[in-house]
């Protein structure tokens, strides 16, 4: 393989940028189990391995059980692990997914975001990681390649603070991002070195024995523990917007944290969005602005925890804000965005929130369907009648 | 030529071994067969080791202890029933990475090894992770009100195969774990056992416990006063007579060469064995006949498998 040096730019997929982050990041354990649209970051991996650019354990497993099994183990003996996954990969790794969130294991994960199986077969979609999200792991959300890349050293770094010590997942979008190939710039390994040095933390071993059981917690102690998980994923919150501010020092690349705001300086309405369409939102932005419409955009970065505060803070004041789901859940027939921004600004002044539905099993979020979202939120702000839940493209349903 | 285990003999081994690592007051039924398994064999594992269970008879009581502490004087960790060999295999490497050279030693009984977490337990034997599994069979979920698993035997009662008008007990055949096992390409070592041959036993975990190469597996059988419907004090009776009847056969594979290490002299007839038990106590003469015959059949597989062998075997 050829080598790659510092400040190089190459052209290459969301798989590339994530294979080579975690190929500077060093990690010591790494579970590979193929699934689309994911499989080819770990054939990478597994080239990099072979060509002695990565030293690390790398197990080639009979299914995403064992996967996210043996990171935790590595994990809970002291290593840095990685695995990846996507969809039902997810779904069957259910069991450990939420074991190392409950015994606090740095795990970092990267999931290629896709539908859930049945009706859908393999397509686009965020339904795997939505669904996933209320168990403990702190979920980064990203906008393209260079962000995969970016974003997965940052999740090392999270996790592994002995504040935090958390499993992180870096969600990207399949196929939209895993296979759109991009400029990635690639920095020094002593400053990524620098960026994630190892650091102490509690491990299983034997002065004194330590023991990690289902059945060593319980009643009020279960209860304390189950707080300090809590403040300690509140706490991820500012650690994430310090680990940008950081990042930016070292890389001169910045994300804005928790949430990116975008032209919302004036603005009277905004978008809310995550994941791969914020590329195209950010240009409905420009077209709208150029038109007259004040209307801003937020992404969304950490979608957990939820950025609660720092959104409240972002659309306080505006007429209305429109949100883009990618997901659904199945709650009432919004999606998750929308639920819990709603939910977060219970108690704020009220904003009309209109919530737009798009994108399942590989339907394109278009510039077209964002502008009548735009209008749709316009009209809202105008103190117009407005249907709360829109699904894209299915107006007459 | 078959590879040999660098291995001490144990014989005589049982003064020799570590203190125990249990502390006294675990929470298992009167006459619990496990207990003594897992006793053991933590004396032969010794202080250098790290034991990994997951829910169970065994597990609840021992790693995960009774209210606030484990039991054991050594690291334990807790997993799921999906997830118990990968976790422990992720720590081996990780250790192992590092330099040190640690025993990590699984626990688990039949319904996690072979029933819901055998996928990850036979992903984990073909990669020949170097981990130690001991299986405590006592043939049923005995931990959660026994329940029939893949073990169970057939014709056997439980608490989901009930004997009435409509069902006689468990109709189908059970799986044969250990065989299944051992024909994994990356276990090194595999064995049947019970503590009733103490010695015969002890010599199988230190032959486990020497294996630098691959996976060391042993299926031990855990007679269960409780969950079988007899005596609280008849587990080296069952232990025994399961020997003696062909029931469970005791043999060992090393690089897959298979041997019988305990062999009867004069085999009983299964209703020795069965009639000791309540679990077997509806059986009509049809129903011994056709548990002989799976009694005989699981016999003969394993006397194919020991034939390729040229070693010569033990009497009892």
């Amino acid at each position: 393989m050829e080598a790659i040096k510092t400040g190089d730019v190459k052209v290459g997929d969301g798989n590339f940028a994530a294979a080579h982050a975690v190929r500077m990041a060093k990690p010591d354990l790494i579970a590979i189990y193929p699934i689309t649209p994911q499989t080819s970051l770990i054939e990478k991996l597994s080239q990099f391995r072979v060509d002695g650019l990565i030293d690390a354990d790398m197990i080639e497993v009979e299914g995403e059980t064992s996967a996210i099994g043996l990171t935790i183990g590595a994990a809970v003996a002291g290593g840095r692990v990685f695995t990846s996954t996507s969809s039902m990969g997810l779904n069957f790794m259910f069991d450990g997914y939420q074991m190392a969130a409950n015994y606090r294991q740095p795990v970092v994960m990267v999931n290629a975001n896709r539908e859930n199986p049945a009706p859908a077969q393999i397509s686009a979609g965020q339904q795997d990681v939505m669904t996933v999200s209320e168990v403990g792991w702190i979920q980064i959300h990203v906008e393209n390649c260079q962000e995969i890349f970016d974003s997965v050293l940052m999740a090392f770094k999270l996790a592994e603070d002995p504040e935090i010590l958390m499993p992180v997942s870096v969600c990207y979008d399949g196929f939209y991002l895993s296979y759109l190939r991009e400029a990635i710039k690639f920095p020094a390994q002593e400053t990524v070195d620098q960026f994630i040095p190892r650091q102490p933390r509690p491990v299983l071993g034997f002065d004194p024995p330590t023991f990690l059981a289902w059945r060593a917690i319980h009643d009020e102690d279960t209860a304390e523990y189950r707080l300090r998980q809590q403040i300690a994923y509140d706490k991820s919150k500012d650690k994430m917007d310090a680990i940008d501010e950081e990042f930016g020092k070292l890389f001169g690349r910045r994300y804005g944290g928790q949430i990116e705001e975008y032209r919302m300086e004036d603005a009277e309405i905004a978008l809310v969005c995550l994941g791969s369409h914020t590329g195209t939102a950010r240009v409905v932005i420009d077209k709208k602005r150029e038109e007259g419409i004040k209307v801003g955009l937020v992404k969304v970065r950490t979608f957990r925890p939820f950025p609660k505060e720092k959104l409240a803070e972002a659309v306080k004041g505006l007429k209305a804000v429109g949100v883009i789901d990618r997901s659904v859940c199945f709650t009432w027939q919004g999606g998750h965005i929308f639920r819990d921004l709603k939910t977060s600004l219970y108690g704020h002044d009220y904003i009309p929130l209109v919530n737009f539905i798009g994108g399942l099993a590989g339907h394109d979020i278009t510039i077209p369907l964002l502008e009548n979202a735009v209008d749709v939120t316009l009209n809202a702000g105008e103190g117009k009648p407005f249907k709360e839940i829109n699904w894209m493209a299915l107006e007459n349903l | 030529m078959p590879k040999n285990l660098k291995y001490k003999l144990a014989t005589p081994i049982l003064e020799k071994l570590d203190d125990e690592l249990q502390t006294r007051g675990i929470g298992m039924c009167p006459g619990c067969g496990e207990e003594l398994a897992i006793r053991y064999a933590l004396r032969v594992m010794g202080k250098n080791t790290m034991v990994f269970t997951a829910p169970g008879c065994s597990p609840s009581a021992l790693a995960a202890g009774t209210d606030k502490g484990s039991t054991l004087g050594i690291p334990s960790m807790g997993c799921y029933m999906t997830n118990l060999p990968p976790i422990a295999s992720g720590v081996k490497r990780y250790l192992k990475r590092k330099g040190q050279d640690v025993n990590i030693i699984c626990i688990a009984g039949d319904g996690v090894s072979g029933d819901v977490g055998f996928q990850p337990l036979s992903g984990a034997a073909e990669r020949g992770e170097n981990i130690i599994y001991m299986c405590l069979d006592n043939e049923a979920y005995m931990n959660t009100g026994i329940q029939r698993s893949g073990s169970t035997p057939r014709h056997s009662w439980t608490t989901t195969t009930p004997v009435g008008i409509a069902g006689r007990g468990k109709p189908q055949l059970p799986k044969y774990l250990p065989l299944l096992m051992a024909l994994h390409g990356g276990v090194s070592y595999a064995a049947t056992a019970t503590p009733y041959y103490m010695e015969d036993f002890v010599n199988k975990l230190m032959k486990a416990k020497s294996v630098t190469d691959g996976m060391a597996y042993l299926h031990v059988l855990a007679a269960c006063p409780t969950g079988w419907r007899a005596p609280a004090d008849s587990f080296m009776q069952l232990s025994k007579l399961a020997v003696e009847t062909n029931y469970f056969p005791i043999w060992e594979s090393s690089y897959g060469q298979f041997r019988f290490t305990k062999t009867p002299k004069k085999v009983k007839p299964i209703t020795a064995f069965t009639s000791a038990m309540g679990r077997f106590k509806h059986f009509t003469d049809e129903e011994i006949e056709s548990f002989q015959d799976m009694v005989d059949v699981r016999y003969e597989q394993m006397q194919l498998q020991c034939s390729r062998h040229t070693g010569n075997e033990e009497k009892t």
